[in-house]
Protein backbone atom coordinates (compact mmCIF):
# COMPACT_ATOMS: atom_id res chain seq x y z
CA UNK A 1 0.00 0.00 0.00
CA UNK A 2 1.38 3.46 -0.91
CA UNK A 3 2.75 5.59 1.92
CA UNK A 4 -0.08 8.13 2.23
CA UNK A 5 -2.70 5.43 2.67
CA UNK A 6 -0.54 3.74 5.29
CA UNK A 7 -0.31 6.97 7.26
CA UNK A 8 -4.06 7.38 7.05
CA UNK A 9 -4.73 3.85 8.18
CA UNK A 10 -2.40 4.27 11.17
CA UNK A 11 -3.95 7.65 12.00
CA UNK A 12 -7.40 6.05 11.91
CA UNK A 13 -6.18 3.66 14.58
CA UNK A 14 -5.33 6.67 16.74
CA UNK A 15 -1.64 7.03 15.83
CA UNK A 16 -1.05 10.76 16.33
CA UNK A 17 2.44 10.68 14.81
CA UNK A 18 1.09 9.22 11.58
CA UNK A 19 -1.62 11.89 11.54
CA UNK A 20 0.93 14.64 12.09
CA UNK A 21 3.13 13.26 9.32
CA UNK A 22 0.14 13.29 6.99
CA UNK A 23 -0.77 16.87 7.89
CA UNK A 24 2.85 18.08 7.62
CA UNK A 25 3.29 16.46 4.23
CA UNK A 26 0.15 17.66 2.50
CA UNK A 27 -1.21 20.68 4.37
CA UNK A 28 0.65 23.44 2.50
CA UNK A 29 0.36 21.70 -0.82
CA UNK A 30 -3.43 21.47 -0.48
CA UNK A 31 -3.63 25.02 0.84
CA UNK A 32 -1.93 26.33 -2.28
CA UNK A 33 -4.28 24.37 -4.52
CA UNK A 34 -7.36 25.69 -2.68
CA UNK A 35 -5.89 29.19 -2.76
CA UNK A 36 -5.46 29.11 -6.54
CA UNK A 37 -9.15 28.32 -6.92
CA UNK A 38 -10.73 30.53 -4.26
CA UNK A 39 -8.19 33.43 -4.00
CA UNK A 40 -9.21 33.57 -0.37
CA UNK A 41 -6.60 32.52 2.25
CA UNK A 42 -9.14 32.06 5.07
CA UNK A 43 -11.41 29.95 2.89
CA UNK A 44 -8.44 27.91 1.63
CA UNK A 45 -7.45 27.13 5.22
CA UNK A 46 -10.98 26.00 6.05
CA UNK A 47 -11.05 23.83 2.94
CA UNK A 48 -7.83 22.05 3.91
CA UNK A 49 -9.20 21.45 7.39
CA UNK A 50 -12.41 20.08 5.91
CA UNK A 51 -10.51 17.76 3.56
CA UNK A 52 -8.47 16.28 6.40
CA UNK A 53 -11.56 15.70 8.51
CA UNK A 54 -13.37 14.19 5.55
CA UNK A 55 -10.58 11.64 5.19
CA UNK A 56 -11.80 10.17 8.45
CA UNK A 57 -15.50 10.44 7.82
CA UNK A 58 -15.79 9.15 4.27
CA UNK A 59 -15.48 5.49 3.47
CA UNK A 60 -12.68 5.23 0.94
CA UNK A 61 -13.12 2.47 -1.60
CA UNK A 62 -9.85 2.50 -3.54
CA UNK A 63 -6.83 2.67 -1.29
CA UNK A 64 -4.41 1.55 -3.96
CA UNK A 65 -4.46 4.75 -6.02
CA UNK A 66 -2.33 7.83 -5.76
CA UNK A 67 -2.99 9.35 -2.34
CA UNK A 68 -1.91 12.85 -3.37
CA UNK A 69 -4.23 12.80 -6.39
CA UNK A 70 -7.05 11.66 -4.13
CA UNK A 71 -6.44 14.61 -1.81
CA UNK A 72 -6.12 17.00 -4.74
CA UNK A 73 -9.48 15.96 -6.16
CA UNK A 74 -11.14 16.30 -2.74
CA UNK A 75 -9.61 19.74 -2.29
CA UNK A 76 -10.50 20.85 -5.78
CA UNK A 77 -14.16 19.87 -5.29
CA UNK A 78 -14.38 21.52 -1.88
CA UNK A 79 -12.73 24.69 -3.22
CA UNK A 80 -15.06 24.81 -6.20
CA UNK A 81 -18.05 24.46 -3.89
CA UNK A 82 -16.75 27.28 -1.71
CA UNK A 83 -16.09 29.46 -4.75
CA UNK A 84 -19.65 28.95 -6.01
CA UNK A 85 -21.03 29.69 -2.56
CA UNK A 86 -19.02 32.92 -2.35
CA UNK A 87 -20.14 33.85 -5.84
CA UNK A 88 -23.80 33.27 -4.95
CA UNK A 89 -23.39 35.35 -1.78
CA UNK A 90 -21.86 38.20 -3.75
CA UNK A 91 -24.70 38.09 -6.26
CA UNK A 92 -27.25 38.24 -3.45
CA UNK A 93 -25.47 41.22 -1.94
CA UNK A 94 -25.51 42.91 -5.35
CA UNK A 95 -21.75 43.05 -5.76
CA UNK A 96 -19.97 42.38 -9.02
CA UNK A 97 -17.95 39.21 -8.89
CA UNK A 98 -14.39 39.88 -9.91
CA UNK A 99 -13.20 36.43 -10.94
CA UNK A 100 -9.62 37.55 -11.47
CA UNK A 101 -9.26 39.60 -8.30
CA UNK A 102 -6.23 38.22 -6.55
CA UNK A 103 -5.55 41.19 -4.28
CA UNK A 104 -6.32 39.14 -1.10
CA UNK A 105 -3.29 36.98 -2.00
CA UNK A 106 -0.77 39.79 -1.65
CA UNK A 107 -0.17 38.95 1.98
CA UNK A 108 0.34 35.26 1.18
CA UNK A 109 2.23 35.27 -2.13
CA UNK A 110 5.08 37.61 -1.30
CA UNK A 111 7.52 36.98 -4.14
CA UNK A 112 6.78 39.46 -6.91
CA UNK A 113 7.47 36.92 -9.64
CA UNK A 114 5.08 34.43 -8.03
CA UNK A 115 2.40 37.09 -7.67
CA UNK A 116 2.78 38.11 -11.33
CA UNK A 117 2.48 34.50 -12.40
CA UNK A 118 -0.60 34.03 -10.23
CA UNK A 119 -2.21 37.09 -11.78
CA UNK A 120 -1.48 35.69 -15.24
CA UNK A 121 -3.13 32.39 -14.35
CA UNK A 122 -6.08 34.23 -12.79
CA UNK A 123 -6.60 36.17 -16.00
CA UNK A 124 -7.25 32.98 -17.96
CA UNK A 125 -10.81 31.92 -18.71
CA UNK A 126 -12.12 29.36 -16.22
CA UNK A 127 -12.31 26.85 -19.05
CA UNK A 128 -8.52 26.92 -19.38
CA UNK A 129 -7.55 27.85 -15.85
CA UNK A 130 -9.06 24.87 -14.07
CA UNK A 131 -7.30 22.10 -16.01
CA UNK A 132 -4.05 24.07 -15.70
CA UNK A 133 -4.46 24.35 -11.92
CA UNK A 134 -5.30 20.67 -11.60
CA UNK A 135 -2.21 19.79 -13.62
CA UNK A 136 0.37 22.07 -12.02
CA UNK A 137 -1.02 22.59 -8.53
CA UNK A 138 -2.90 19.33 -8.06
CA UNK A 139 -0.30 17.14 -9.85
CA UNK A 140 -3.06 15.22 -11.60
CA UNK A 141 -2.42 13.31 -14.80
CA UNK A 142 -4.27 14.28 -17.97
CA UNK A 143 -6.44 11.18 -17.58
CA UNK A 144 -7.34 12.09 -14.01
CA UNK A 145 -8.22 15.65 -15.04
CA UNK A 146 -10.47 14.30 -17.81
CA UNK A 147 -12.26 12.18 -15.22
CA UNK A 148 -12.65 15.01 -12.70
CA UNK A 149 -13.84 17.58 -15.23
CA UNK A 150 -15.84 15.00 -17.20
CA UNK A 151 -14.37 16.07 -20.53
CA UNK A 152 -12.48 14.03 -23.18
CA UNK A 153 -8.74 13.52 -22.79
CA UNK A 154 -8.02 15.39 -26.02
CA UNK A 155 -9.96 18.40 -24.75
CA UNK A 156 -7.96 18.39 -21.52
CA UNK A 157 -4.69 18.40 -23.44
CA UNK A 158 -5.76 21.13 -25.84
CA UNK A 159 -7.05 23.34 -22.99
CA UNK A 160 -3.87 22.94 -20.99
CA UNK A 161 -1.74 23.55 -24.04
CA UNK A 162 -3.69 26.73 -24.82
CA UNK A 163 -3.46 27.87 -21.18
CA UNK A 164 0.29 27.29 -21.00
CA UNK A 165 0.90 29.05 -24.31
CA UNK A 166 -1.22 32.00 -23.21
CA UNK A 167 0.59 32.18 -19.87
CA UNK A 168 3.94 32.06 -21.61
CA UNK A 169 2.98 34.90 -23.92
CA UNK A 170 2.05 36.99 -20.89
CA UNK A 171 5.22 35.92 -19.11
CA UNK A 172 7.27 37.10 -22.08
CA UNK A 173 5.45 40.45 -22.08
CA UNK A 174 6.09 40.88 -18.36
CA UNK A 175 9.68 39.75 -18.73
CA UNK A 176 9.52 36.67 -16.56
CA UNK A 177 9.88 33.98 -19.22
CA UNK A 178 12.81 32.54 -21.07
CA UNK A 179 13.09 34.03 -24.55
CA UNK A 180 12.22 31.76 -27.47
CA UNK A 181 13.60 31.58 -31.00
CA UNK A 182 10.38 32.90 -32.52
CA UNK B 1 19.39 21.45 -39.99
CA UNK B 2 15.71 22.34 -39.59
CA UNK B 3 14.80 23.36 -36.09
CA UNK B 4 11.70 22.18 -34.28
CA UNK B 5 8.98 24.74 -33.79
CA UNK B 6 8.17 25.93 -30.30
CA UNK B 7 4.67 24.47 -30.34
CA UNK B 8 6.08 20.99 -30.85
CA UNK B 9 8.69 21.54 -28.14
CA UNK B 10 6.03 22.79 -25.74
CA UNK B 11 3.91 19.70 -26.40
CA UNK B 12 7.00 17.59 -25.78
CA UNK B 13 7.70 19.44 -22.53
CA UNK B 14 4.08 18.92 -21.48
CA UNK B 15 4.35 15.21 -22.34
CA UNK B 16 1.45 15.48 -24.74
CA UNK B 17 3.04 13.78 -27.74
CA UNK B 18 2.41 10.20 -28.77
CA UNK B 19 5.34 7.83 -28.27
CA UNK B 20 6.45 7.92 -31.94
CA UNK B 21 6.44 11.72 -32.18
CA UNK B 22 8.11 12.04 -28.80
CA UNK B 23 10.85 9.65 -29.98
CA UNK B 24 11.51 11.77 -33.07
CA UNK B 25 11.71 14.96 -31.00
CA UNK B 26 14.05 13.27 -28.56
CA UNK B 27 16.34 12.14 -31.38
CA UNK B 28 16.43 15.66 -32.80
CA UNK B 29 17.18 17.19 -29.41
CA UNK B 30 20.18 14.93 -28.96
CA UNK B 31 21.65 16.30 -32.18
CA UNK B 32 20.54 19.93 -31.87
CA UNK B 33 21.80 21.95 -28.89
CA UNK B 34 19.84 25.02 -30.00
CA UNK B 35 16.47 23.24 -29.77
CA UNK B 36 17.58 21.56 -26.55
CA UNK B 37 18.27 25.00 -25.10
CA UNK B 38 14.80 26.23 -26.03
CA UNK B 39 13.28 23.12 -24.51
CA UNK B 40 15.22 23.70 -21.33
CA UNK B 41 13.85 27.27 -21.17
CA UNK B 42 10.30 25.99 -21.68
CA UNK B 43 10.74 23.39 -18.97
CA UNK B 44 12.02 26.09 -16.62
CA UNK B 45 8.97 28.23 -17.33
CA UNK B 46 6.66 25.31 -16.71
CA UNK B 47 8.35 24.53 -13.44
CA UNK B 48 7.67 28.12 -12.34
CA UNK B 49 3.98 27.28 -12.02
CA UNK B 50 4.68 24.59 -9.46
CA UNK B 51 7.14 26.82 -7.62
CA UNK B 52 4.64 29.52 -6.69
CA UNK B 53 5.07 29.80 -2.97
CA UNK B 54 2.25 30.55 -0.57
CA UNK B 55 3.78 32.00 2.55
CA UNK B 56 1.82 30.42 5.34
CA UNK B 57 2.80 28.88 8.63
CA UNK B 58 1.59 25.35 9.11
CA UNK B 59 -1.26 25.18 11.59
CA UNK B 60 -2.44 22.50 13.89
CA UNK B 61 -5.19 20.16 12.72
CA UNK B 62 -6.06 17.88 15.64
CA UNK B 63 -6.57 14.22 14.95
CA UNK B 64 -10.30 13.56 14.60
CA UNK B 65 -11.99 10.80 16.51
CA UNK B 66 -12.34 7.88 14.19
CA UNK B 67 -15.35 5.62 14.53
CA UNK B 68 -14.20 2.08 15.11
CA UNK B 69 -15.74 -0.78 13.19
CA UNK B 70 -17.40 -1.98 16.41
CA UNK B 71 -19.10 1.36 16.98
CA UNK B 72 -20.36 1.48 13.41
CA UNK B 73 -21.71 -2.06 13.75
CA UNK B 74 -23.46 -1.18 17.01
CA UNK B 75 -25.13 1.84 15.35
CA UNK B 76 -26.35 -0.37 12.52
CA UNK B 77 -27.69 -2.94 14.98
CA UNK B 78 -29.56 -0.28 16.95
CA UNK B 79 -31.03 1.13 13.76
CA UNK B 80 -32.13 -2.36 12.66
CA UNK B 81 -33.83 -3.04 16.02
CA UNK B 82 -35.60 0.31 15.86
CA UNK B 83 -36.90 -0.26 12.33
CA UNK B 84 -37.95 -3.82 13.21
CA UNK B 85 -39.87 -2.49 16.23
CA UNK B 86 -41.63 0.08 14.09
CA UNK B 87 -42.62 -2.52 11.50
CA UNK B 88 -43.86 -4.95 14.18
CA UNK B 89 -45.95 -2.24 15.81
CA UNK B 90 -47.45 -1.26 12.48
CA UNK B 91 -48.24 -4.87 11.58
CA UNK B 92 -49.86 -5.55 14.95
CA UNK B 93 -52.01 -2.44 14.74
CA UNK B 94 -53.37 -3.64 11.40
CA UNK B 95 -53.76 -7.25 12.59
CA UNK B 96 -56.60 -6.56 15.00
CA UNK B 97 -59.51 -4.88 13.23
CA UNK B 98 -60.63 -1.78 15.08
CA UNK B 99 -64.16 -2.06 16.50
CA UNK B 100 -66.44 0.51 15.02
CA UNK B 101 -68.43 2.26 17.74
CA UNK B 102 -72.07 1.49 17.46
CA UNK B 103 -73.92 4.70 17.56
CA UNK B 104 -77.58 4.67 18.22
CA UNK B 105 -79.94 7.45 18.48
CA UNK B 106 -81.66 7.42 21.75
CA UNK B 107 -84.92 8.84 22.48
CA UNK B 108 -84.71 10.88 25.55
CA UNK B 109 -87.40 12.23 27.60
CA UNK B 110 -87.47 15.99 27.61
CA UNK B 111 -85.72 17.46 30.47
CA UNK B 112 -88.04 19.21 32.69
CA UNK B 113 -85.91 22.33 32.63
CA UNK B 114 -85.34 22.31 28.82
CA UNK B 115 -86.99 24.94 26.73
CA UNK B 116 -88.76 23.94 23.53
CA UNK B 117 -86.16 23.21 20.78
CA UNK B 118 -83.22 23.23 23.17
CA UNK B 119 -80.64 20.49 22.79
CA UNK B 120 -80.00 18.25 25.66
CA UNK B 121 -76.57 16.63 25.49
CA UNK B 122 -76.37 13.04 26.35
CA UNK B 123 -73.28 11.69 28.08
CA UNK B 124 -73.37 8.14 26.80
CA UNK B 125 -74.20 8.36 23.08
CA UNK B 126 -72.99 10.43 20.17
CA UNK B 127 -76.34 11.51 18.80
CA UNK B 128 -79.24 12.58 20.90
CA UNK B 129 -82.73 13.39 19.82
CA UNK B 130 -84.73 15.69 21.87
CA UNK B 131 -88.27 14.61 22.15
CA UNK B 132 -90.69 17.38 22.43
Amino acid sequence: MPQGWEYLEDACKGNERAWQALVDKYQRYLFRLALMITYNPAAAKDIVQEVFLKLFRVKIRHKGGNFQSYLSVMTYRAALKEKRRALAMQNIEGQDYASGDISPLKSIIKEERDFLLTSIIASLAELHREPLILRFFGDLSYEEIAEVLKIPLGTVKSRIFYAVRKCREEMLIKGIANESLE
Amino acid sequence: MNHLNEELLLKYALQMLEADAAGEVKAHLEACPQCAKILSGLQNDLSEFSKIKADIESWNIPIPRCRSKGAVLAIWKLAAVFILGLLTGYALSNWTQPVKPLVTAQKLKPHPAALPGEMVFCETVDVCNLQR
